[in-house]
């Protein structure tokens, strides 16, 4: 990515759901660029000929029978989960900061 | 079965555009997105169970709920449902298929990811058939996981991750649709190539079948398409043609005024009855696709296609046209028979046992439309858990096309059967209904209903016809209506032509 084709720092803030005050912006402002340049030096590597491999290794077609999953398997499940790790909870719901309206699947 | 009523459904698809003052100015083109979640045990990436309406968060694990270091794996039975539903709307299935990561933060989505398909999704052209036989194409079928479940209550929401992982196929259709109501016909279409398909049970109630709209307006003959909006929240069928009506007209009004038409997406109030924005095209999402690293590519072989297109049952549509040659059939009780396959069937076997022309298809038919399918809906049960079989209908309408039971008497009968599980024979018999079709049996009480009724026979050499239908009636009192009418006739007229004589 070139520089010129960053998006303003408040775009990037509010995709990323982050409240920046004015220094913050700065701040980040000047240094954003500077990580995308340190990237680009990947770029400068001579990948001419070199197919792009999102995997790590080269497997394919790995699926799991539908069946569920053994109970007694060790894994936290359901409503351990939510005690053990949830910040916030009511009623077995975890409960978050309001939000409204959305993405949907 | 479906709870809706189905009836309203289908004349709702037969209304027409007349004097529609928009469709005058503007064409209108919709295209929709439809979520379907695929009925398989467990989840898409982890061996939770995938099933509706249990206690909040029980059927999660680390891997629905977006742990960190956890791998998914997919769910074979998920791909394989997939493709039954892609070959049953005639879709390309590919070879080369990946999964991707498509990135946004809600709650619900606790990854800050989704794992969608991106540029290599499992299906791809195909198409959706209405009923007036236009078919809509389709751009592409692919499979993802569906995101939990946000209730937004005082000052807080709580997040239910439930759904969070369970198999969807997302449907995307080309913008050919013309109209709200080709819209509706389109979403009744698709619905019932899902259930016949067996992949899904497509109630929109329990969120298994969900639908995003784009639509737009433009010149008649235009051949670029006007600015689109897209519409959310439509969590019924009724609601996603209200929406589109409701947008036609917003439209049409900005654009008779001038106004440009603003590229947005905009939620369905159902209180109002209104759409409004949700979010502008300046805040569109960027999703950041990227090949999911954790998962390998998968390959969908010819020969596992082959091997799948067997279990397809015959198409919705092709059926209804057969019943409507083979059975003679109209349009309207093929559309009704054919809503679920289950009816079809039902209908399909109880005929093959009655006889094969079509009056005994009609005669089945009308049974199967009106007490059969009220006593599914009065007990709440499938047709295949009646008590009444098709081979038993069958029977029951054999007894009236053999003149032993009249329409009446059968529905008691059918009543009757459905409360004891009894024979037609032996309800009939039970019931006293058994209907009189023995000359023998039924020449002296006519006789007699001759030999009583003076008046009547003067009228009737008088040449009052009215005077022979109380004489029918007299004999109809006599047998408690067990007399077969159209055999009473015959005899009437007989004994009173061999009077006259005299």
């Amino acid at each position: 990515m070139d520089k010129a084709e960053l998006p303003p720092i408040e775009k990037l803030a509010r995709l990323a759901r982050l409240e920046l005050d004015p220094g913050e912006k700065e701040r980040l402002g000047t240094q954003l660029p500077r990580i995308l340049a340190y990237f680009e030096k990947l770029s400068e590597v001579d990948t001419e000929g070199v197919e792009a491999s999102p995997y790590a290794m080269a497997l394919k077609d790995r699926f799991r029978e539908d069946r569920p999953a053994d109970p007694g398997d060790g894994m936290l499940r359901g409503q351990d989960l939510v005690e053990q790790n949830a910040p916030a909870k009511e009623d077995g719901y975890y409960l978050v900061p309001p939000v409204m309206g959305g993405e949907e699947a | 079965m479906s709870t809706d009523s189905k009836n309203e459904k289908v004349r709702g698809n037969i209304e027409a555009q007349d004097q529609d003052p928009i469709a005058e100015r503007y064409e209108t083109v919709i295209g929709l997105e439809v979520h379907v979640q695929l009925g398989t045990r467990t989840k898409l990436f982890c061996g939770c169970e995938n099933r509706f309406g249990a206690p909040p968060n029980t059927l999660t694990c680390p891997i629905c709920s977006g742990h960190p270091g956890v791998l998914p794996v997919p769910n074979r039975e998920a791909l394989r449902l997939g493709i039954l539903a892609a070959l049953s709307l005639d879709c390309d299935l590919q070879e080369h298929c990946k999964f991707d990561r498509k990135h946004y933060y809600y709650p619900d989505l606790p990854k800050g990811y989704q794992i969608s398909q991106f540029d290599l999704p499992f299906a791809l052209n195909g198409g959706v058939r209405l009923s007036s036989g236009k078919v809509i194409g389709l751009e592409r079928i692919h499979l993802e996981e569906d995101a939990g479940k946000n209730l937004h209550a005082d000052g807080h929401s709580h997040v239910d991750l439930n759904r969070a992982g369970v198999p969807l196929i997302e449907i995307v259709g080309m913008p050919e649709i013309r109209s709200p109501e080709e819209a509706h016909d389109y979403l009744e279409s698709l619905k019932r190539s899902m259930r016949y398909a067996g992949v899904s049970e497509c109630d929109m109630e329990k969120g298994s079948l969900r639908c995003d709209a784009n639509i737009s307006l433009r010149q008649h003959g235009a051949s670029e398409f006007g600015t689109k909006v897209e519409i959310k929240n439509l969590n019924s069928f009724k609601k996603v043609v209200a929406a589109l009506q409701y947008e036609r007209k917003r439209q049409a009004a900005c654009l008779d005024r001038g106004e440009p038409i603003h590229q947005e997406t905009r939620l369905f109030d159902d209180a109002s009855q209104q759409t409004r924005v949700m979010r502008t095209k300046e805040e569109a999402m960027d999703y950041r696709f990227f090949p999911e690293p954790d998962i390998p590519p998968f390959e969908i072989s010819t020969t596992e296609i082959e091997a799948l297109r067997p279990l397809l049952p015959e198409r919705h549509w092709e059926r209804r046209a057969r019943f409507m040659q083979e059975a003679g059939l109209g349009e309207y009780d093929s559309m009704v028979l054919t809503l679920e396959q289950e009816t079809a069937d039902y209908f399909e076997a109880a005929w093959k046992a009655l006889g094969p022309s079509q009056e005994e298809a009609k005669l089945t038919a009308n049974w199967v439309m009106t007490e059969v399918l009220r006593l599914s809906n009065e007990k709440g049960l499938p047709l295949s858990k009646l008590p009444i079989d098709p081979g038993t209908l069958a029977s029951l309408c054999r007894l009236i096309q053999e003149g032993k039971a009249s329409n009446q008497a059968a529905r008691k009968v059918f009543k009757h059967m459905a409360e004891t599980g009894d024979s037609p024979e032996k309800a009939l018999e039970e019931l006293g209904l058994a209907q009189i079709s023995d000359p023998a049996e039924l020449e002296p009480i006519v006789q007699k209903v001759i030999e009583n009724s003076k008046k009547a026979v003067k009228d009737y050499f008088k040449g009052k016809k009215k005077a022979l239908d109380a004489m029918k009636g007299g004999v109809m009192r006599e047998t408690r209506g067990r007399a077969n009418p159209g055999l009473v006739s015959e005899i009437l007229l007989r004994l009173l032509e061999n009077l006259r004589e005299k």
